[in-house]
């Protein structure tokens, strides 16, 4: 197994004088065809990171390096999706997928990269189950369809790295669970190496082959599981006992992090005053 | 309980729950209604001679002198004012919508233009006649000059508005997927708001229109807006009812073409 993604020594921080750090030395590796899962109580910092990642966000230090190269911007070899749908709304489903094909970098790609391109296009147009929506324009489908597109339009130019920040959080549970097998059995079968940003946990363990626990203020990594389920998960999973410990042992682990605590003589004196 | 509760409702409120749709013909005999409605009431005081010709002339009147003005040169005057609209307004669209692109895209093309055209945006346009008339003339281009400077500053800061809309999400995807800045202008902020550009232009294009009677008092000898001036000289009452009224429906085509278009170039907005 080679590395795909290197994160070494990274730091974060904003507002004037970098007063206030968001990530603080974070480092780990994604190997090739890995999902990593991030979560985190919420101001760890997972979205910055994922941001960084995409190169949307300039790092304050430390390297991030894909498939050994270190990274100066937003680029194709890193696809990203967002918690809320990006389709372009003036677009149908398949001019959405085809946009990279308007832009220059890809005007003089040879002909046979093209066809091959198309054909993938195609391919995953149909393994998404949006064949019947092609002609459709995005304001046309539902939340759980609108999102699988964006997925398949992320992956149309087959990237190193697949960043996903979210990407079910704004789905009911029913279609998010539909979409978590359909994303793993998709995944499965690319190798597509991808690294997800949710607060969701039951779904960070469900889809990840690792799940990484960010620790915030500042926001660093605490802990590293490694999930067993391999390559065979269905449903059922949910409420296998060993799964149901998984989670717990990560819940856990969050709510360390956070150190909130009770305060009993506070909330005496709220209640009675 | 709710059942019978509903069943029982009368049908008549159910068209004061809001934003219920119409149906279609009850739509267009409510429009014929709010102009006819008016027309009764006019029609109604001047038969009753409660006000002077002088002040109201009754439609008929109206109706005669729009005859007679036919019969001369309304459909030249209507034509030179539908060219100085027209010309002034599609210059302001030409210099307004780029300008506006740029600010709402550039900071540094915000901070170098918002402010002095938020300046210059307050000056009424009419203040700028005598201005116009020492640089520019007395031809046409005088007028025109006085229909771009009453829109082309209102069209900048709503075209910046518009491309300020475009989500941050729309701009970053496409950088993820592997577009240079000029791309994103191109296929995501120019694309995506071309549709409130266009309805931007029609709002404009109203606005246009009222500022050609003021373009007009800059020594006309033609034109909607000055035969209004003129008949105001004669005490033509009809006749400044007529000018006023042809303006009205051009300018009531004008907003329909442009929905017109704004419903065939985007099927995919407001879906």
């Amino acid at each position: 197994m080679t590395t795909a993604l290197t994160v070494r020594n990274l730091d974060k921080t904003f507002g004037p004088q970098e007063a206030s750090p968001v990530l603080s030395d974070v480092s780990f590796g994604v190997q090739r065809g890995e999902f990593l899962a991030i979560v985190g109580a919420s101001g760890c910092g997972k979205s910055t990171l994922l941001r960084l990642l995409a190169g949307l966000e300039q790092a304050t230090a430390g390297d991030i390096l894909v498939n050994g190269r270190a990274l100066t911007g937003p680029g194709p070899e890193r696809g990203m999706v967002f918690q809320r749908s990006t389709l372009f709304p003036w677009l149908t489903v398949w001019e959405n997928m085809r946009f990279p094909r308007r832009l220059r970098r890809t005007l003089w790609a040879p002909t046979g990269d093209v066809s091959r391109s198309a054909q993938r296009r195609e391919a995953l147009l149909q393994l998404m189950g949006l064949a019947g929506v092609r002609d459709r324009y995005p304001a046309h489908l539902s939340g759980g369809m609108q999102q699988r597109v964006n997925i398949a339009r992320a992956l149309v130019a087959n990237p190193a790295v697949l960043l996903m920040d979210e990407p079910f959080g704004a789905l009911d549970a029913q279609t998010r669970e539909t979409m978590h097998d359909l994303v793993f059995h998709l995944f499965a079968r690319e190798a597509t190496t991808t690294v997800l940003v949710t607060h969701d946990v039951d779904e960070a363990v469900y889809l990840g082959d690792r799940v990484m626990v960010l620790a915030p203020n500042p926001g660093r990594v605490d802990a590293l599981f490694d999930m067993p389920w391999g390559e065979s998960r269905t449903q059922d999973l949910r409420m296998d006992p060993e799964f149901i410990a998984m989670k717990r042992a990560i819940v856990e682990r969050i709510r360390a992090t956070t150190s909130v605590h009770t305060d009993h003589e506070l909330l005496g004196r709220m209640t009675n005053p | 309980m709710a059942l019978t509760l509903s069943r029982r409702r009368p049908a008549r409120a159910r068209r004061a729950v809001l934003r219920a749709p119409l149906p279609r013909i009850l739509y267009a005999a409510l429009s014929i209604l709010g102009f006819m409605a008016p027309l009764a009431v006019w029609a109604w005081i001047t038969h009753e001679h409660w006000v002077g010709a002088i002040f109201l002339p009754s439609p008929g009147r109206v109706g005669t002198a729009l005859a007679h003005w036919m019969r001369a040169r309304l459909a030249y005057d209507t034509e030179i004012s539908v060219y100085r609209v027209t010309m002034g307004f599609a210059l302001a669209a030409v210099v307004g919508v780029p300008v506006g692109l740029c600010i709402g895209v550039y900071k540094w093309c915000e901070a170098l233009l918002q402010p002095i055209n938020d300046f210059v945006r307050y000056m009424p346009a009419s203040a700028f006649i005598p201005l116009v008339i020492l640089w520019v003339g007395i031809g046409e281009g005088s007028k025109i000059s006085i229909i771009f400077i009453g829109v082309v500053f209102q069209i900048v800061v709503m075209v910046a508005d518009a491309a300020r809309a475009i989500p941050d999400g729309y701009i970053e995807t496409a950088y993820t997927m592997g577009a240079t800045p000029g791309e994103v202008v191109h296929h995501v902020v120019w694309r995506g708001s071309w549709p409130r550009i266009v309805d931007i232009l029609r709002i404009n294009m109203g606005w246009a229109w009222t500022y050609l009677v003021v373009a007009e008092m800059v020594a006309a000898d033609s034109g909607l807006g000055y035969a209004i001036l003129q008949a105001q000289r004669f005490l033509d009452t009809a006749r400044i009812f007529v000018g006023i009224m042809v303006i009205g429906l051009i300018g009531l085509a004008f907003d329909l073409l442009f929905r017109l278009l704004h419903r065939r170039l985007f099927p995919w907005y407001r879906a």
